[in-house]
């Protein structure tokens, strides 16, 4: 299968899908450096290069990519969910 | 084995100073607002001149007034400017600027309209145009290498892509470059927030670490003693767009571009670089304001990478776009010069991707024009700090 979308580094909590995916279809996620893939249950339509959540968070909880914090969870993320600004914040103000 | 592409030959221009150009302008820089007007005048009776309008330089002080200047004589200096003539309304300040760029040795001259009205002002300064484009058009570009070269890195409208593939190419294409004896700057300091952290690790040196978390401190507060956030500002709607949701993600994104080559010096905006290596200037983010103050510094190139586009360009140095979103490439083709979107979907790597960016360098900087040039963007937004008395 070739990948939908791409993660950064292993720790990621986070990555970006590289076509519009729909909810429920089953994609490969690589790794940009080692080329890893793994794969990955789509729980909501995503549009094209925005985040995927690799791994579910929960409200609060920090957010993960490029191996840094990018900013925090406000509300509890699931695995395969979209993530951006209605459910992630700046750590910052 | 393949070895990497570490520096190219190019055709370029030896100036009087040594520093190389890859542009041949002859340069007709007002000082002022009204002076434009008569800079227009010549250009548009001389063949082979360019100008450029700007609103400010009247009743700037201090430090305002230092950069204004710094950032006129900076882009008379440019290496891409065979020639200058700069026009003012009084001679005083018309002097501060050719003295500053006739250091370099060039060919340079000044004209004041007071006194004289518009229409004899622009007789004056369009002989002595001719007298310069004659100068200009008799040089010859020489063999050089991109290595040799002072370049400029900036980002614009950065978009997810850019994190993971256009900067990252860029930050391939700066360690090799800087490893080869380049003269690379960076800036953008509002957009570093989030990212000072793990930027600061790249400096050569305690002093500059603690330098740098100055300037960046300084920065900061100024924005809390305005009683603001950047929420709404940074990231921007067309970050946004693209898929970027804090301001953290996007100075991670942004950083990308000077790979892991270590920082060797911090500029004041538009501050000339001393002797090679990777430079920081404390810079706006804002396009136009940042390609201004390093073609001011002395670029005689500069590297763009966009995501959703931005179609930007500056007066003294061509800029060329890098883009790895596809749509883009696609929907604004005639603003982009490197397709690196191969990155993203795998049909080609950062190291393929760097090589394809250095190709077109050694191109633009022998003579082939970027789309901005094409397209006449030709921004010139000098920084201003401060209202003018």
């Amino acid at each position: 299968m070739d990948h939908s979308a791409l993660r950064h580094q292993a720790e990621d909590t986070v990555g970006i899908v590289i076509y519009p995916v729909k909810a429920g279809s089953e994609i490969a996620v690589k790794d940009i450096v080692t080329e890893e893939i793994s794969c990955l249950t789509v729980r909501e339509d995503i549009p094209i290069f925005h985040k995927i959540a690799l791994s579910g968070m929960v409200e609060g909880q920090d957010v993960v990519e490029y191996g840094q914090v990018i900013g925090r969870a406000t509300a509890d993320i699931p695995a395969g969910g979209y993530v951006h600004i209605h459910n992630i914040r700046t750590k910052k103000w | 084995m393949v070895t990497d592409m570490k520096d190219l030959n190019i055709w370029a221009y030896r100036r009087e100073n040594g520093s190389l150009g890859v542009r041949n302008y002859v340069l007709l820089l007002p000082l002022d607002a009204v002076s434009s007007q008569i800079c227009r005048g010549v250009n548009s009776l001389i063949n082979g001149t360019k100008t450029f309008y700007h609103p400010y330089g009247r009743m700037q002080f201090g430090k305002d007034l230092e950069l204004h200047f710094r950032t006129l004589i900076g882009t008379g200096c440019n290496p891409n400017v065979a020639a200058v003539i700069v026009v003012g309304i009084e001679p005083e300040w018309t002097k501060v600027i050719t003295d500053g760029i006739a250091k370099t040795g060039k060919p340079v001259a000044g004209f004041s309209s007071s006194g004289n009205g518009d229409l004899r002002t622009i007789e004056m300064a369009a002989r002595k145009a001719m007298e310069f484009v004659r100068y200009a058009t008799g040089l010859r570009r020489e063999e050089a290498r991109l290595s040799q070269l002072t370049i400029g890195l900036k980002c614009g409208e950065l978009d997810t892509t850019s994190g993971f593939a256009s900067n990252p190419a860029v930050g391939v294409v700066t360690e090799r470059l800087i490893s080869s004896g380049a003269t690379i700057m960076f800036g953008e300091t509002p957009e570093l927030t989030g990212a000072e952290q793990v930027l600061v690790n790249s400096f050569e040196k305690d002093e500059l670490r603690t330098e740098f978390m100055k300037v960046y401190k300084s920065y900061f507060d100024f924005i809390l003693s305005q009683g603001v956030d950047l929420l709404g500002s940074q990231p921007n709607k067309g970050n946004i767009a693209g898929g970027i949701s804090t301001i953290e993600e996007k100075a991670m994104g942004n950083i990308q571009k000077i790979g892991r080559a270590k920082i060797h010096g911090i500029l004041d905006t538009a501050e000339a670089p001393g002797e090679p290596g990777l430079y920081f200037m404390n810079t706006s983010s804002a396009a136009a304001d940042l390609l201004t103050a390093m073609a001011a510094a002395g670029a005689a190139v500069q590297l763009f990478t966009t995501g959703k586009g931005n179609n930007v360009g500056t007066a003294v140095s061509p800029v060329i776009k890098i883009c790895a979103n596809r749509e883009t490439c696609e929907n604004s083709a005639e603003n982009i010069d490197v397709d690196i979107s191969g990155i993203i979907y795998g049909g080609s790597s950062l190291s393929s991707g760097a090589d394809a960016i250095m190709e077109c360098m050694a191109r633009v900087c022998s003579g082939e024009y970027t789309s901005t040039e094409m397209l006449f963007h030709e921004e010139f937004a000098p920084t201003r700090l401060f209202s003018q008395s």
